[in-house]
């Protein structure tokens, strides 16, 4: 049911971008397939197959870090979507946290010749080439949450809440802290928009409580080791800590596990992002405060879908204006609500 | 009696790894269309071993001296972030950025040198120390937008970014790599710079008695090596059309791995330049041919590490029995 509003949702956006294309956009179905699937945008690089009709098609999932709960679920979404279809394949990679090493990636898929890439940009500035490269290529690029640089338009971009997620962490957060207190913020890796949005809505709504400072603000990289390292010297820093927000969930774990052994479980109030299972485990017992959620396999599966989609269709990213978002829904998770995810939700 | 001396032996040995490896993916992901071998892909492999070859050159020199630089990819990190600064704040033109650049890797490699040659630090110690040196001053220097976050600056004017590309598929970073690889093959074998590094790996003391200034020649080493990595840097950043302070994170081991795997023996003293590009070959087709299986990349680092292992292991037993038979056959003649 979900997933069908979902796919609705994104029928939505893909025809409100594509209606850039003015007039070339209405031609049927029968007369773009005899002009052997050139794209009514111009250009004439991108091969129409039809993944539904059994042409053989492979996705590239190229990751920043393969390992992460996060990418773990959306590979497993991307491969639950086109499980169905055995002429899908796909094929995951991982860039190492390199931006260097997914370039080359970026480059060797290109030449493979897969049909679409789905990809969580390493760095956004550094991938805005290859993803253009790929897109001139023919290649669909469907970017997952973290995005290359703006300017460079492709196929879609499929990303949780950032800015308005870290608003309502900052207001439900405010709520928690009794609307006083200092709090520190765990940053991941500079320069992506994603966490860089979440950082500034947090920060946008922290300013209207005037008892609330935001004290410090380091970056973890996104690890939960070197999370655990920083929310130790934020515990020797400022021995009145009262609050967290760590960008990603991965991140607040550390930081409970820093403030438990410090013996203060419980007395700071400890936000994450992203909703992951271990984070929600650790909600509902009292270690962290609170996170938001997003459906990960769902993120992965609309990336495939639209994937998918871009593959079938004879437009190609010549015919947008600009990159098509599609923005997943975030649900805040707090210790009253942590047990309505159901358990076939949480990855 | 003619018997092939270890080097040749040991050529023969990279050569031929790098021939099975080819011939094993060829045939392993030919199935078909042939992902492996064609010339699209060939191209791209070498393409990967460029940089890590072109840094090789100099970690090669460092090698032979029986020196190690752990610091080259903290190094390539603060030249390209130098060069960002630049880009990003002047109006300068791109030749005096990478005349910069390439003054920042030079000032890097005498540092190194300096501390390790002059001070008779020990290598592994003194480089681990400057590479996270080099990491940090890259953050320190990084570009910033008005929060205080750390960007990455985009370095994607086309007067730049032509260096990232090439001839068509000849792409410019194979040429430079071509030249540098020449260039340091010649100075190994064909001047007195390169003779005294091998003096100085083989023996210190015997180099010192023998005339040689052992510091200068080891911080010349380190010297050159700050000019690779910041002609690396510069290729990096131009491909990559911008410059972070991850760029370089965690690449020092790949040119001592190509050195090692090409038959540059840690313990100094043997082994060339060209040994090394065969070795940049080898890991860049192993990566390459691995993501062509479609099988979990983490396998590449275990086959790395098994070869590495391996072929140190032939190197130490080689040049036991190599010893072992000297010493008999000096005997031998001792008492004839």
């Amino acid at each position: 049911m979900k997933k069908r509003v979902i796919a609705l949702m994104l029928t939505a956006v893909m025809a409100l971008s594509l209606a850039a294309c003015g007039g070339g956009a209405t031609t049927t179905r029968e007369d773009t397939a005899a002009s052997s699937g050139t794209a009514a945008g111009g250009s004439s690089n991108k091969v129409k197959v039809d993944p539904y009709a059994g042409d053989e098609v492979k996705i590239a999932y190229i990751a920043h870090d393969i390992g992460t709960p996060n990418n773990q679920g959306w590979k497993e979404g991307i491969e639950r979507e086109c499980a169905s279809w055995s002429n899908i394949k796909v094929d995951s990679y991982g860039a190492e946290e390199s931006a260097e090493t997914q370039v080359q990636i970026m480059t060797d898929c290109i030449n493979q010749g897969y049909n679409a890439i789905i990809l969580q940009c390493s760095d956004g500035t550094a991938l805005a080439p290859s993803v253009k490269q790929a897109e001139e290529a023919g290649i669909p690029v469907i970017t997952v949450n973290l995005d290359c640089s703006s300017d460079t338009i492709h196929s879609a971009l499929v990303m949780a809440v950032d800015y308005d997620a870290g608003r309502m962490a900052a207001d439900k957060m405010a709520e928690q802290m009794g609307g006083s207190g200092k709090i520190a913020i765990i940053q991941g890796v500079p320069g992506l928009e994603r966490t860089d949005n979440l950082e500034k809505g947090f920060r946008d709504t922290i300013a209207n409580y005037s008892g609330i400072e935001i004290v410090d603000a380091q970056s973890a990289s996104f690890q939960k080791d070197t999370a655990m390292t920083v929310m130790n010297s934020f515990l020797q820093s400022y021995p009145d800590l009262k609050g967290v927000f760590a960008i990603n969930d991965a991140m607040a774990e550390g930081a409970a596990l820093a403030a438990q052994s410090a013996n203060k479980k419980g007395q700071i109030v400890i936000w994450g992002a992203d909703g992951e299972k271990d984070a929600l485990a650790m909600i509902e017992s009292g270690d962290m405060a609170g996170t938001i959620y997003t459906n990960s396999w769902d993120e992965g599966s609309t990336a495939a879908k639209i994937a998918l989609l871009m593959i079938g269709s004879e437009y190609d990213y010549t015919c947008l204006t600009a990159t098509p978002k599609v923005i997943m829904e975030p649900i805040v998770v707090t210790k009253e609500n942590v047990g309505t995810i159901a358990e076939e939700d949480r990855w | 009696m003619k018997r092939m001396n270890q080097t040749t032996m040991r050529r023969l040995i990279s050569i031929g790894m790098l021939l099975i490896l080819v011939v094993l993916f060829t045939i392993l992901a030919g199935a078909g269309k042939g992902k492996f071998f064609n010339f699209d892909n060939l191209i791209e492999v070498v393409r990967d071993a460029s940089i890590p070859a072109i840094i090789g050159v100099g970690v090669t020199f460092i090698i032979i001296t029986a020196g190690i630089d752990l610091s080259t990819g903290s190094m390539m990190a603060l030249v390209g972030m130098t060069m960002a600064n630049i880009y990003a704040y002047t109006l300068l033109p791109f030749s005096v950025m990478m005349l910069a650049g390439i003054l920042v890797g030079l000032l890097c490699g005498l540092c190194n040198g300096i501390i390790v040659a002059k001070f008779n630090v020990p290598e592994f110690i003194g480089t681990l120390a400057t590479m996270s040196i080099f990491r940090a001053l890259t953050y320190i220097i990084a570009i910033r937008d008005a929060n205080g976050v750390i960007k990455s600056q985009p370095m994607n004017h086309s007067q730049y970014t032509w260096l990232g590309t090439g001839i068509g598929k000849f792409y410019y970073v194979i040429i430079a790599m071509i030249i540098i690889v020449a260039a340091g093959q010649i100075t190994l074998k064909y001047t007195r710079f390169g003779t005294n590094l091998y003096s100085v790996g083989a023996s210190k003391k015997a180099a010192t008695l023998s005339g040689i200034d052992v510091a200068k020649t080891r911080l010349i080493a380190y010297v050159i090596t700050g000019f690779t990595v910041a002609i690396g840097a510069i290729f990096t950043t131009a491909r990559l059309q911008s410059a972070t302070t991850a760029i370089g994170m965690d690449f020092e081991f790949n040119p001592i791995a190509a050195a090692v795997v090409g038959g540059v023996a840690l313990s100094g003293g043997s082994g060339d330049v060209i040994g090394t590009l065969i070795g940049a070959l080898f890991m860049a087709t192993l990566e390459n041919g691995v993501r062509k299986l479609s099988i979990n990349t983490a396998y590449q680092y275990v086959i790395k590490g098994a070869i590495i292992i391996a072929v140190v292991i032939f190197d130490a037993t080689y040049k036991a029995r190599m010893d072992r038979k000297a010493r008999e056959e000096g005997a031998k003649e001792g008492l004839e």
